[in-house]
């Protein structure tokens, strides 16, 4: 008897038939099959269940499916995120709203700038007098602050260092230097809006999604 | 697209619960998305009433939604969703001991009607009325022929053959040694194949 003439095992035609049958295996049953109409129409079977089992489509859930889902599901935010959600909930979506939180943010600069310069316009107040007098002030908060930090803190050589270099930089400055931090403070709340108006909101007018900040 | 959202096409699994761990809810969608019709067809395919079927398929993605911060991405979400999906199944057949139902239709089905309603159906829509009602018929035997083998047997076969599943990762999604679902496989095809003898010409 001829090795085509051997039926394979019935497991033989399933592997074969689902495709894990190794090379050579296959060769040889490929071979009986040509002439054992048996085993052909075997694997005839085999595939039309193959065939009837692949056909059978994906079921579909009532439409809303989704939304159920979402409504029992807790969306849990890293820290990260619960700041990028509160900023984006507080930065205005309009170049006027830009315009208007700018001048908010710039608005202690104005003030403070307005301030001074309507004390200096008074007779009685020198611009010398008023450094002074706002001098003594930060000196002595810098004290209350320490103070309020705790005696050992205050007792350590990095707290006195501190203080020591503070109360120095406040007695060297002068009305000029006040002015100029002034202005650069102003300037970069100009400047980091700005950056932030074309990072966050330039892009979406654009229809182009900005990743960072997608939530 | 809305603003803000990302096009996840092009992303892995793991890359869309990379994004969802960081809170958009867009990355939730996109799951829900992917796995919304496979998690369902299997579970409705496994306790055979589509209203059940809704509440356990629903049930299984908050599960998962709910905890993937716990999901591991050395493992396949595929694996993972479909595990809780035939674990929510198992267990509620278990439970409501509804593993022999009727297989016209749902065990709750009352009359004529509802029980057609209940009935699974395989419906493709590229088809012709004559090949429709031909296909219909078809499908309507394979489902039934499917609901009279063992729940697992049922999770086994529908993983290799509709979802194209390898032997491997039903293993893993089932908790069972890779031979044991070779021959859960095997089994189930020869019942099938003995139940649907009288379809072939």
């Amino acid at each position: 008897m001829s090795i085509d003439m051997l039926h394979p095992a019935p497991d033989q035609l399933e592997a074969y038939v689902e495709g894990s049958l190794g090379a050579a295996d296959r060769a040889v049953l490929e071979s009986h099959l040509t002439t054992c109409a048996r085993c052909a129409s075997e694997v005839e079977e085999w595939r039309a269940i193959f065939a009837a089992l692949s056909s059978l489509p994906r079921l579909e859930p009532t439409p809303g499916f989704a939304d159920r889902v979402m409504a029992g599901v807790q969306i849990r935010l890293s820290w990260m995120d619960r700041v990028v959600a509160l900023l984006r909930k507080l930065v205005p979506t309009t170049t006027m709203g830009w315009v208007v939180v700018t001048l908010l943010l710039a608005l202690p600069v104005i003030a403070t700038g307005g301030a001074t310069a309507w004390l200096l316009s008074r007779p009685w107040i020198t611009s010398q007098g008023l450094w002074l007098f706002l001098r003594e002030r930060a000196v002595d908060g810098v004290y209350s602050l320490a103070g309020r930090a705790g005696m050992a803190l205050l007792e350590s050589d990095t707290a006195v260092r501190v203080v020591e270099w503070t109360r120095t930089i406040l007695a060297n400055t002068g009305t000029r230097e006040i002015g100029a931090i002034a202005a650069i403070c102003a300037t970069l709340i100009v400047v980091s809006a700005w950056v932030l108006y074309q990072n966050l909101f330039r892009t979406s007018t654009r229809g182009k999604p900005h990743a960072t900040y997608c939530i | 697209m809305p603003y803000g959202a990302l096009d996840y096409r092009h992303l892995t699994d793991q890359e869309v619960v990379a994004r969802a761990r960081e809170g958009r809810e867009t990355a939730y969608r996109e799951l829900i998305g992917r796995y919304e019709r496979p998690v369902f067809s299997l579970i409705y395919r496994l306790v055979r009433d589509r209203e059940l079927a809704e509440d356990l398929a629903q049930e299984t993605f908050i599960k998962v939604l709910n905890a993937l911060d716990r999901y591991d991405p050395g493992h396949k979400f595929s694996s993972w969703i479909f595990r809780i999906a035939h674990n929510t199944a198992i267990d509620q057949l278990r439970k409501k001991e509804v593993a022999t139902l009727s297989l016209d239709g749902s065990p709750h089905a009352q009359d004529a009607e509802s029980i057609e309603a209940s009935q699974l159906v395989a419906i493709s829509t590229e088809e012709t009325p004559e090949e429709f009602t031909a296909s219909r018929e078809v499908g309507r035997e394979i489902e039934e022929a499917i609901g009279q083998l063992r729940p697992e047997y049922r999770t086994a076969i529908l993983l290799w053959h509709v979802e194209g599943r390898p032997y491997d990762e039903i293993a893993e999604i089932m908790g069972l040694p890779l031979g044991t679902v070779k021959t859960f496989i095997h089994r189930a095809r020869n019942e099938l194949r003995k139940k649907l003898a009288h379809l072939r010409c």
